[in-house]
C-alpha cells in the first residue's frame, strides 16, 4: 500500500516537473511579440526644428550676388517651425558634401544641414544649387540645382529652395514664394492722410504700390490666380469696389451703387465676387456679382448687418458675419437660391470677419471678449474656439495657402503692424520688414508655376 | 425767401468751417457743438429783414440747426433722447425746404472688424435718416454714407476717443 | 520601589534574627534523670547422697528403657519387615493388575486411536477440502478485496495526485502572478521611462495627425544605446517617417531597465498621435 502511494507521489512530482517544463518551453517558443517590449507614443514635443543653413559657396566677382543662406534661414525661421542656427555658431562652412563632418553638426544639436553653391556664369546668368542633409542619419534627403537664373530672379530661387527644404522636413508645402497685400496709412503733418494699397513678397521685400488715395482704402482680396486684387476705396466720396489687374495696373469699378459697396471676395473659380451692398434699403446684405455677365443676386435679406462674405473652397457656400442674433456672429449660407443661413459660431459675444482655412476645417475670426479683440480659429464641425493672439485690437486674419500660418494686423505703439501666428497658436512672429502704419493684410495664393 | 437763403448760406459756411477743424468736439450729454451761436445770430442780424428782431423760438431753432453731430452708444444705432430736438429741427427744416439736401455720414469707433464697422456706421446714418423723414424730410433729400472706422474724429485708443467717433455727421450739400 | 527594598531587607533580617535568637538563645529547663532498680536474687540448698541414688535409679531405668526400646525396636523391625513384605506383595499384585489393565487399556487405546485416526483422517480430508474451498474462496474474496482496495487506493492516489497537481499549479500560478506583479510594476516603470524619453525626443511634423499609425523597430543594447532603428510599418508621409526615426535615435541612450531581467533587445515603438 505504501509502495503504491509512494509511486503515485513520484508520478505526481514528475508531472509537476513536466508542467514546469512546459511552461518554460511555452515562454520560449511563444510568438515573438511576447519576447519584445511594445510601447506606444501618442504625442511628441513640438518645437522648432533645429537646422543649420551654411552660407553658400560663391564663385564670381565681388560679393555674392545674393545671400542665399540668409534668405533661406529667414524664410524658415519666419514660419515658426524652424530654428536656424545663428551664423556665428556654425562651426564650419562646408560648401560640398565631401567637406561635411556630421559628428560636428550632431554636437551642435542640428537635426538638418543645408549647404549650397552660387556661381556667376555670365553677365546676368547664375547657377544655384543646394543640398539638404539629415544630420542624424548622415544622408542627403533633398537637393536642387537651377541654372540660367537672372539676377532679378535670384531671390525667388532662394525662396524656391526654402520651399523644398520646408516641405521635405515638415511634409507641408512652403509659402515662401507667395505674396501678401496690405494697406499702409500715412498721416501727414498737415493732418491729411495718404492710403496706399501694397503688394509685397511674403517676407516683406519687393513692396509695390498698387493703388494710392487720400481717401480710405480697405478690404483687399486676391483672385485665386493671384493676378487681380479687389478692394474698397472711398476715393469717389462714397465706398466703391474696384478690381485691379496687378501686372497691368488696369482696374475696373465693379460697384458704385448708392449706399454701401464693400467687402469683396472672389469665388474659387475667380468668376464671381461677393459684395456687401446696402442700396436703397440702407440694410447691408450679401450679394453675388458675376463679373462676366454683371448679374447681381441678393443672398441675404435679413434686417441685420450682413457683411464680410467669403467663399468655401468648393464654391457652394458662403460664410459671412451677421448680427441678426444681436451681436456679430458667423453664418453660412448655400449659394443656391432659397438656401437658409445657418449660424456657425456660438462661443463668445463677438465673432466677425471669417476666413476659411485651405483645408476647409477652420475659420479664422476676430473674436471680441471683455473689450479685447483677438484672432481665433473656430472649428466648423464642433465649434471649438482657439484664441491664437494676445493683442487688444487684432484684426484682419488671413490664412497662408498651406494653412499653417495666419497673418493679421495688430497694434504696437499706436501704430498698425503686421504679425503672423502658426495655426496651432504656438509661434508668433512680427513681420518687421514691413514698416509704417500698416493694416488689412491678406495672404495671396500659391503662385501658378 | 431771401432771409432763409442767407441763413442757409451762413449755416453752410459755418458747418464747412466745423468740418475742417480737427480738434475735439466738446463733450457733454447735450452734445453742444458747432460754432459760436452768438456769431450766427450777429451774422443773421446783419442781413435779411433789416430791423426784424429774432424771436426766442427762432433763436432756439437756429441753435439746434447748428448741431450737426449725433453720438451713439457702443454697438448701438438708437437715437438717444438728447438728440431728438436737434433732429426735429433739421427734419422740419428739410421738410420746409425741398431744395435742401443733407448727407448723413455714419461712423464707428475703431474696435472690431472694419467691414462690420462700416455696417454700424451705415445703420446709424439710417437711424438718423428715419427720424428726419418722420419729421417730413423727403427720401431724396437724404443720402447716407458710412465710413466705418476709417475717418475718426479723434485718433486714440481710449474710451473718450471711441465715444467721439461713434457718430453721424450731418452735412448740408 | 527602591527605597522599599531596604525596608524589606531590614524586616527580613530582623525576622531571621528573631528566629535564630529564638531557636538558639532561649534554653528549655532540664528534667532530672531517674535510674531503674535491678530485681532481687534468691538462693538454693543441694543434697549429695540423694543425688547419687537418683542417679543409680535413673541409670537402671535407663537400662531397662534401653532394653525395652531394643525389644521394641526389634519388634518394630520385624513388623516393619513383614509389613514391607506385605507391601511388596501388594505392590506386586497391584502392579500386575495395573499392568494388565494397562495393556487392555493400551489395546483399547490403540484401537480407539486407530479408529480415531481414521476418523480424523477423514475429517481431516473433509476439513482440508473445506479448507481448500474456503481458502480459495477466501483467496478470491481477498483478491477481490485487494482489487477493490487497490482500486480505492489508486483512486485515492489519483485524487491525491490531482489535488497535489492542482495545488502545485496554483502555487505555480500564484508564484507567477506574484512575480508578474512585481515584474509588472517594474515593467510598467520601465515602459513609462522609455515612453517619456521617446516622447520628449519626438518633434512631430504638422502631418503627424490622428490617423497616422507607424511602428519603429528599435534594437538596443543593455546600456540603452540604440544600435538599430527601422520603420516596419507606417501610413504617414516622409516627414513623419523621418521624425519617428530621429526620435528614437535622439532618445538614445534609452533609459536602462530597473531590473536587468526586464531588458529586451527589441523594442517596438508605435507612434499614434491623438491630437
Amino acid at each position: 500500500m505504501s509502495i503504491v502511494v509512494e509511486s503515485v507521489r513520484i508520478v505526481a512530482r514528475s508531472r509537476a516537473a513536466l508542467l514546469g517544463a512546459l511552461a518554460v518551453a511555452s515562454a520560449l517558443l511563444a510568438p515573438a511579440a511576447q519576447a519584445q517590449l511594445d510601447i506606444t507614443i501618442t504625442e511628441g514635443r513640438e518645437r522648432a526644428v533645429s537646422i543649420a543653413v551654411v552660407p553658400f559657396g560663391w564663385q564670381g566677382a565681388g560679393p555674392p550676388a545674393l545671400d542665399f543662406a540668409g534668405v533661406i534661414g529667414n524664410d524658415l525661421g519666419s514660419s515658426g517651425r524652424f530654428a536656424p542656427l545663428a551664423t556665428a555658431d556654425l562651426v564650419s562652412r562646408p560648401t560640398q558634401a565631401s567637406q561635411i563632418n556630421f559628428q560636428q553638426w550632431r554636437v551642435l544639436d542640428a537635426d538638418y544641414l543645408v549647404i549650397g553653391q552660387l556661381s556667376a556664369e555670365g553677365a546676368d546668368s547664375f547657377r544655384a544649387a543646394f543640398q539638404l542633409f539629415d544630420v542624424l542619419r548622415g544622408e542627403q534627403i533633398a537637393a536642387d540645382t537651377r541654372a540660367g537664373i537672372v539676377r532679378a530672379d535670384l531671390r525667388d530661387t532662394a525662396h524656391r529652395f526654402a520651399d523644398l527644404i520646408f516641405q521635405t522636413v515638415t511634409g507641408i508645402p512652403g509659402v515662401f514664394r507667395t505674396q501678401v497685400a496690405y494697406v499702409s496709412e500715412e498721416r501727414r503733418p498737415d493732418g491729411s492722410r495718404l492710403f496706399r494699397l501694397i503688394v509685397s513678397d511674403a517676407d516683406g521685400e519687393n513692396a509695390q504700390r498698387v493703388a494710392e488715395s487720400p481717401q480710405p482704402i480697405l478690404s483687399p482680396a486676391w483672385s485665386p490666380d493671384a493676378r487681380r486684387l479687389a478692394y474698397v476705396s472711398f476715393e469717389s466720396g462714397n465706398s466703391g469696389v474696384y478690381v485691379q489687374t496687378l501686372r497691368t495696373g488696369a482696374r475696373e469699378r465693379v460697384s458704385a451703387r448708392a449706399g454701401v459697396n464693400s467687402s469683396p471676395a472672389f469665388s474659387p473659380d475667380g468668376r464671381m465676387l461677393t459684395l456687401t451692398l446696402s442700396r436703397d434699403s440702407g440694410n447691408l446684405d450679401i450679394n453675388t456679382l458675376d463679373l462676366t455677365t454683371q448679374v447681381l443676386r441678393q443672398l441675404t435679406t435679413d434686417a441685420a448687418i450682413d457683411t464680410e462674405a467669403v467663399w468655401a473652397g468648393d464654391g457652394r457656400s458662403i460664410y459671412f458675419t451677421s448680427d441678426r442674433a444681436g451681436g456679430p456672429q458667423i453664418y453660412r449660407v448655400g449659394t443656391e437660391p432659397g438656401s437658409r443661413a445657418q449660424r456657425i459660431t456660438f462661443t463668445g459675444v463677438y465673432n466677425a470677419r471669417p476666413r476659411v482655412s485651405p483645408d476647409g476645417k477652420l475659420i479664422a475670426v476676430v473674436h471680441g471678449q471683455d473689450n479685447r479683440y483677438r484672432i481665433a480659429t473656430v472649428e466648423i464641425e464642433g465649434g471649438r474656439v482657439d484664441i491664437l493672439t494676445n493683442g487688444r485690437l487684432d484684426e484682419s486674419p488671413s490664412f497662408a495657402p498651406n494653412g499653417a500660418q495666419i497673418i493679421y494686423g495688430t497694434r504696437e505703439n499706436n501704430r498698425g503692424v503686421l504679425a503672423s501666428v502658426t495655426t496651432d497658436g504656438r509661434v508668433h512672429t512680427r513681420i518687421a520688414a514691413v514698416a509704417g502704419n500698416v493694416l488689412e493684410p491678406v495672404w495671396g495664393p500659391f503662385p501658378r508655376e | 425767401m431771401k432771409s432763409s437763403v442767407l441763413m442757409l448760406l451762413t449755416l453752410s459756411a459755418f458747418s464747412l468751417a466745423g468740418c475742417m477743424r480737427d480738434n475735439t468736439l466738446p463733450e457733454g450729454a447735450n452734445g453742444d457743438v458747432g460754432p459760436d451761436p452768438g456769431a450766427t445770430t450777429s451774422a443773421l442780424g446783419a442781413g435779411g429783414n433789416s430791423g426784424a428782431s429774432v424771436t426766442a423760438a427762432e433763436a432756439e431753432r437756429i441753435r439746434l440747426m447748428s448741431l450737426l453731430v449725433v453720438y451713439f452708444d457702443y454697438d448701438q444705432a438708437d437715437i438717444r433722447p438728447e438728440f431728438s430736438a436737434q433732429l426735429q429741427a433739421h427734419g422740419q427744416f428739410l421738410a420746409q425746404n425741398a431744395n435742401a439736401a443733407l448727407r448723413l455720414e455714419g461712423h464707428a469707433d475703431e474696435r472690431g472688424s472694419r467691414e462690420y464697422n462700416i455696417g454700424l456706421g451705415e445703420r446709424r446714418a439710417q437711424a438718423v435718416r428715419r427720424v428726419l423723414m418722420l419729421q417730413g424730410a423727403q427720401a431724396t433729400q437724404l443720402t447716407t454714407v458710412s465710413y466705418g472706422e476709417e475717418r475718426p474724429a479723434q485718433t486714440g485708443t481710449d474710451e473718450e476717443s471711441w465715444r467721439l467717433n461713434r457718430r453721424v455727421e450731418l452735412s448740408y450739400r | 520601589m527602591q527605597h522599599y527594598n531596604g525596608a524589606v531587607v531590614w524586616s527580613l533580617a530582623l525576622h531571621v534574627a528573631i528566629f535564630v535568637g529564638l531557636a538558639v538563645g532561649i534554653e528549655l529547663p532540664e528534667r532530672p534523670r531517674v535510674a531503674v532498680a535491678a530485681a532481687p536474687i534468691q538462693g538454693v540448698i543441694i543434697d549429695s547422697a540423694a543425688v547419687r541414688r537418683d542417679q543409680a535409679a535413673r541409670d537402671a531405668a535407663a537400662r531397662q528403657e534401653r532394653q525395652r526400646q531394643q525389644r521394641q525396636e526389634q519388634q518394630r523391625r520385624e513388623a516393619a519387615e513383614q509389613q514391607k513384605l506385605a507391601e511388596q506383595r501388594e505392590q506386586q499384585r497391584v502392579a500386575d493388575a495395573a499392568r494388565a489393565r494397562e495393556q487392555a487399556a493400551e489395546q483399547e487405546r490403540d484401537r480407539a486411536a486407530a479408529a480415531k485416526r481414521e476418523q480424523e483422517r477423514q475429517a481431516q480430508v473433509a476439513r482440508e477440502q473445506r479448507e481448500r474451498e474456503a481458502r480459495e474462496k477466501a483467496e478470491r474474496d481477498a483478491a477481490a478485496k485487494r482489487e477493490r482496495e487497490a482500486a480505492a487506493v489508486r483512486e485515492r492516489a489519483a485524487a491525491e495526485q490531482r489535488r497535489r497537481e492542482a495545488e502545485l499549479q496554483a502555487a505555480i500560478d500564484l508564484d507567477r502572478e506574484r512575480t508578474d506583479a512585481a515584474a509588472a510594476g517594474l515593467l510598467d516603470l520601465y515602459k513609462a521611462a522609455l515612453e517619456d524619453a521617446i516622447r520628449d525626443a519626438w518633434n512631430p511634423p504638422a502631418t503627424a495627425r490622428p490617423g497616422v499609425d507607424c511602428v519603429v523597430e528599435v534594437v538596443q543594447v543593455p546600456t540603452g544605446d540604440v544600435i538599430g532603428a527601422r520603420v516596419t510599418s507606417c501610413n504617414g508621409d516622409d516627414a513623419v517617417r523621418r521624425s519617428i526615426e530621429q526620435a528614437v535615435r535622439d532618445a538614445s541612450p534609452l533609459p536602462t531597465a530597473p531590473d536587468p531581467t526586464l531588458f529586451e533587445r527589441v523594442v517596438n515603438v508605435r507612434f499614434k498621435p491623438d491630437q
